[in-house]
């Protein structure tokens, strides 16, 4: 395994780590750069996958999970970057107060060209649990280099920009997720075992059980996604502008997290049709919870992406024609 | 070396130690050096995970402060190279000391101190006790007891199990906890740690004890450096929620008054424009 901690971006503050391919990686070793030759002498055909911070964690991800995935997929034959936006992990400080939607969206691409640049990468794929699931999902949207993007426990990233829409949908998904957890799920007898226990108050049940439908209701009455703010964007036309330009999506969720619900609000009945789609894949992980916590959901995770990555088809090689 | 239109920039590397690539981060000093550095030897499992930022932080302030910081990662942990499975102390003892190496011929800083948060203060206090050269040492609520640190994190790992969503694997057989793995190697390493039986020499001239976790008292260590003549200062400010373990990697806490209270010990006797390879005092 070969990795080299690097600095890159317009002001060089933006710090990560590069896992590069392993020789004879993968189900096809000739996909993979032999590290005799001169990295930009010999770019691997394959994608990079770039690993988005998930919240606040820094490059390594929840629980260290981006280092394990880099590891597995450079196994496989996929080189990847793991890496801070500015301000979070290892990553200097912008002094130029950009704002953090632009700083991320700028960074990103400075992540894909770096990798261009320095190992002649031509195609990508954007990686995130949770908020980096949102950035990567945006990453595929805007930039036409991506070929794919992996969304662990994404939410709210279908809706549009709309804010009253956003607060409507979340109630609802959190209404879903509240009944789906007690009575639908693999947690349901722990769950009621801790209620009838005495670990949950009769007041977090009522919260959790009534109060997720009257918020979802008291959106909906305030008119969420009708009001002022600009138009709902339909999530089956987002998801299908993707799988037309190419780009092949894996949606990826927990059992325990809310995004599964939300995915489930915003797209409503037809999940599975749209979710499952050419290019488009949607898988569950039973008995997980949002940040992998126990060791077998960590290899779940990797062992699910790596098959997943191994479906990518092989870009056409630099010069080639369509 | 500062980048325009950057705040505290690190610059990242992989040392070729000999327990095998280790992942570092060097903080360069803004301005002129107080020539005093530091190296943090960090916590494990989610503690590492918890704390990055704060520490990381914690380096920002001391290089504000005129010193040099080298934040690392042991062995199997983090970005360096191994396997969480591999993780040994013994490892992390020799990747603690190749970094005080590092630092000094990086910089030029002979006075190099060493600051341990938790796990990281155990290794800490045993790579000090065998350096002499090592004067400086900042322990943040170090494990000091390693039988009733691991019945900790086990208490923690049981609590987790009974209100997150998670189900155990069906054979319940994995070593692990709130995330990492435990191995029976590394664990009984950790149980075997018993700083005040273990440590039978001075460890550091000068020594910070910080104390923030009421859950764990530090008195018996406190009396056991008390007993060397060695300047022992002690800090306590209780903060009981940095040691909630938190499924929300968005509620990370950096609790800003331990930190200024470090950079200020860590800053006394200083002053800036010492050349590099001078001690002050010495």
């Amino acid at each position: 395994m070969r990795e080299e901690a690097v600095r890159f971006g317009s002001l060089g503050c933006t710090v990560g780590v590069v896992t590069d391919a392993v020789l004879g990686g993968g189900a096809r070793a000739d996909l993979v750069r032999d590290d005799t030759v001169p990295l930009a002498a010999a770019p691997p055909e394959r994608p990079a996958f770039l690993f988005l911070n998930a919240g606040v964690t820094h490059h390594v991800g929840p629980n260290e999970l981006y280092v394990k995935l880099a590891r597995a997929l450079a196994r496989e034959g996929f080189p990847s970057l793991r890496f801070d936006y500015s301000g979070l992990g290892d990553s200097g400080r912008r002094a130029d107060a950009m704002p953090a939607v632009e700083s991320v969206a700028l960074e990103t691409r400075e992540a894909m060209d770096f990798l261009q640049k320095s190992r002649g990468v031509r195609s990508f794929v954007p990686i995130g649990i949770c908020s980096g699931a949102i950035n990567a999902f945006t990453a595929a949207r805007s930039d036409p280099r991506v070929v794919g993007a992996v969304l662990v426990n994404a939410q709210m990233h279908l809706h549009g920009p709309d804010p009253a829409l956003a607060e409507a949908l979340h109630a609802r998904a959190m209404s879903r997720h509240a009944w789906r957890i007690a009575l639908k799920s693999s947690f349901r007898s722990k769950n009621w075992k801790k209620a009838l226990g005495g670990k949950l108050t009769p007041g977090r049940i009522a919260s959790m059980l009534v109060g997720g439908p009257v918020r979802a209701v008291a959106g909906r009455l305030k008119g969420g996604g009708g009001g002022d703010g600009p138009p709902a964007p339909d999530p089956r036309a987002l998801l299908r502008e993707l799988s037309d330009r190419g780009v092949h999506l894996y949606h990826l969720y927990c059992e325990g997290d809310e995004g599964l619900d939300y995915f489930h609000t915003v797209l409503g009945k037809g999940v599975d049709e749209v979710a499952r789609g050419e290019r488009s894949t949607y898988e569950v992980i039973a008995g997980a919870n949002h940040v992998f916590t126990l060791l077998w959901s960590q290899d779940e995770l990797v062992k699910r992406v790596c098959a997943w990555a191994a479906t990518l088809p092989r870009p056409a090689p630099a010069g080639a024609t369509a | 070396m500062t980048l325009p239109g950057v705040v505290h920039e690190t610059e990242p590397f992989f040392l070729e130690g000999s327990t095998g690539p280790l992942y570092a981060c060097l903080h360069a000093p803004v301005g002129p050096s107080v020539g005093r550095a530091w190296v943090v030897a960090p916590p494990y499992g989610h503690e590492s995970l918890q704390f990055h930022r704060a520490l990381r932080l914690l380096a920002d302030l001391l290089a504000d402060a005129g010193c040099p910081v080298l934040r690392f990662d042991y062995h199997g942990t983090g970005d360096s190279s191994g396997d969480a499975r591999g993780a040994l102390l013994d490892r992390w003892f020799t990747d603690t000391a190749e970094m005080i190496d590092e630092l000094r011929r990086r910089t030029g800083v002979a006075d190099v101190g060493l600051i341990g948060l938790r796990l990281g203060g155990a290794v800490a206090t045993r790579v000090a006790a065998a350096r002499p050269d090592v004067v400086r040492l900042v322990l943040w609520d170090p494990v000091f007891d390693g039988r009733a640190h691991l019945a900790e994190l086990r208490a923690l790992h049981e609590t987790m199990l009974g209100y997150a969503h998670v189900i155990p694997d069906a054979t319940g057989s994995r070593d692990e906890v709130l995330g990492y793995p435990l191995t029976p190697a590394l664990a009984a390493d950790i149980e075997g740690i018993d700083v005040v039986r273990n440590i039978t020499s001075r460890p550091a001239d000068h020594v910070l004890l910080v104390e923030t976790h009421e859950g764990v008292p530090q008195e018996p260590l406190r009396r056991h450096l008390g007993s060397f003549r060695c300047q022992l200062a002690n800090a306590r400010l209780s903060t009981p929620q940095l040691w909630e373990w938190v499924e929300d990697f968005g509620r990370v806490h950096v609790p800003r008054k331990v930190l200024d209270a470090i950079v200020r010990w860590a800053g006394e006797g200083a002053s800036r424009g010492l050349a590099p390879g001078s001690v002050p005092g010495a």
